[in-house]
């Protein structure tokens, strides 16, 4: 099969099995290894992307079904030269351990800060249940998502990628 | 003859193209909704993709009825129904399920006809609310009861293409057990609906259990000694408690063990009362 990945703003052609799961595409062809393979099933977020805005685990998208949508990896959440909001504070608040999940937490959480500007902690907690922090780093993950709305790291607006 | 690749992915624009390619190909071939089934557990076999169908994704709610497209995804359901005291099963199941990515990815349809899928959230949410499904078939449309749907499936080519709920003056509430506070799947699920009276009376009382067992099922011989009768949470739970095993066989999975599942119904079945008994006194 052939068909055309709109991959970080960039038309990228693909040739072979549409079952395989975009995270194989990204990963072993395209080396975007930024999306992280851990489970496999869905369940612990690390290789989260944004499918025309929205954030879904690429390790369940068969890449066949991704003509024409708009794929974000973390590689293409900021420009090369400039970190988002999310990137900042996760910066500011030293909240990377071991690395694996924070490219999934930064693409979940951009969704989540842009349409929910003010969440209460427990919003986040909730938000965060797809993205699973083996280094149970969760608390300095939230206060540097709280301190979107006090420290003026930068308007909502720049949290959208 | 529309000609069809091996090993790939379809995706079609009709119904009547994905039946056809379903009788073609047999069991070389599975429908995908969503994916998030069939691209951990299907891998191997022809995918059909409803996505490029364009109603299946609909939901309609009025005072009289809810229908739900087979492509509506969990979380475009919780929007859909939140709110309706009703419908709260159904908002609960399709909003606390999974995780947000998943619900932004796994659909009704999925979740009522991946058998292999042992923990559906939407079945016994559905069960409770007295859902009919409508299929499509290469004879026609034929709108049976989820329960019948869900213990004796059609064993012909079909495609789920929407969900039916009446709407009721009653309550309903979904309670579901995790070993952790979120994201696992669930122990054990109980969803109640019913018209819950002043003194505590119930009529129209349904109770489905799901995850217990390897399909969700209706709890009839609890719901025939409770309906129609003044409950209060530790009555219910105690004819909860005295049923369970006597209804159920408790599933052995990696997640549970069939004892424990059976062991916390009762509680489950509490919470849920209680929920309903808050919600119609307006908490």
């Amino acid at each position: 099969m052939v068909l055309t990945l709109m991959i970080n703003g960039d038309p990228v052609p693909y040739h072979g099995d549409p079952r395989r799961s975009l995270l194989e595409v990204l990963r072993d062809d395209l080396h975007l290894t930024g999306t992280k393979d851990v489970c496999g099933e869905g369940f612990c977020g690390a290789c989260t992307v944004q499918i025309d805005g929205v954030p879904k685990v690429a390790c369940l998208l068969p890449v066949g079904s991704l003509a024409g949508a708009e794929i974000t990896t973390i590689e293409g959440v900021s420009n090369i030269e400039t970190l988002n909001a999310v990137q900042k504070a996760f910066l500011e608040y030293d909240v990377v351990q071991c690395g694996m999940c924070f490219p999934g937490m930064v693409l979940s959480m951009t969704h989540f800060m842009a349409e929910n500007p003010s969440p209460t902690r427990a919003e986040l907690k909730s938000a965060m249940t797809g993205n699973i922090c083996r280094c149970t780093g969760y608390e300095r993950i939230i206060d540097a998502l709280l301190s979107l709305g006090s420290n003026g790291l930068g308007p909502v607006e720049e949290v959208r990628p | 003859m529309m000609e069809i690749p091996q090993q790939s992915l379809i995706s079609v624009t009709r119904v009547s193209q994905a039946l056809d390619i379903l009788t073609r190909l047999g069991e070389t071939a599975t429908v995908m909704a969503g994916g998030t089934w069939v691209m951990r557990e299907a891998r191997e076999r022809t995918f059909i993709s409803l996505a490029e169908i364009p109603d299946l994704t609909d939901i309609t709610l009025d005072d009289q009825v809810l229908v739900v497209g087979a492509m509506a995804t969990h979380q475009d359901i919780c929007n859909a129904v939140i709110g309706a005291p009703d419908l709260a099963a159904l908002a609960t199941a399709a909003g606390k399920s999974a995780t947000p990515a998943i619900r932004r990815m796994a659909t009704l349809g999925g979740n009522l006809c991946a058998r292999d899928f042992h923990s559906a959230d939407l079945a016994p949410a559905l069960l409770a609310l007295n859902a009919k499904v409508t299929l499509e078939t290469s004879s026609g449309r034929e709108t049976l009861s989820l329960e019948d749907h869900l213990n004796t499936p059609v064993d012909r080519p079909h495609i789920l293409h929407h969900v039916t709920v009446p709407r009721t003056s009653g309550r309903s509430a979904h309670v579901r057990l995790m070993q952790r506070q979120a994201g696992d799947y669930p122990l054990a699920v109980v969803s109640l609906s019913a018209a819950i009276h002043p003194d505590g009376t119930l009529h129209d009382l349904r109770i489905a259990v799901g995850s217990v067992e390897k399909r969700a099922r209706r709890w009839h011989a609890l719901e025939a000694l409770c309906d129609d009768q003044k409950m209060t949470s530790d009555s219910i739970r105690a004819h909860a408690a005295a049923r369970a095993s006597q209804d159920f066989v408790g599933r052995d999975a990696v997640d549970g063990q069939g004892w424990y599942r059976l062991r916390v119904l009762p509680a489950l079945v509490a919470q849920a009362f209680t929920d309903i008994s808050l919600s119609a006194q307006g908490a």
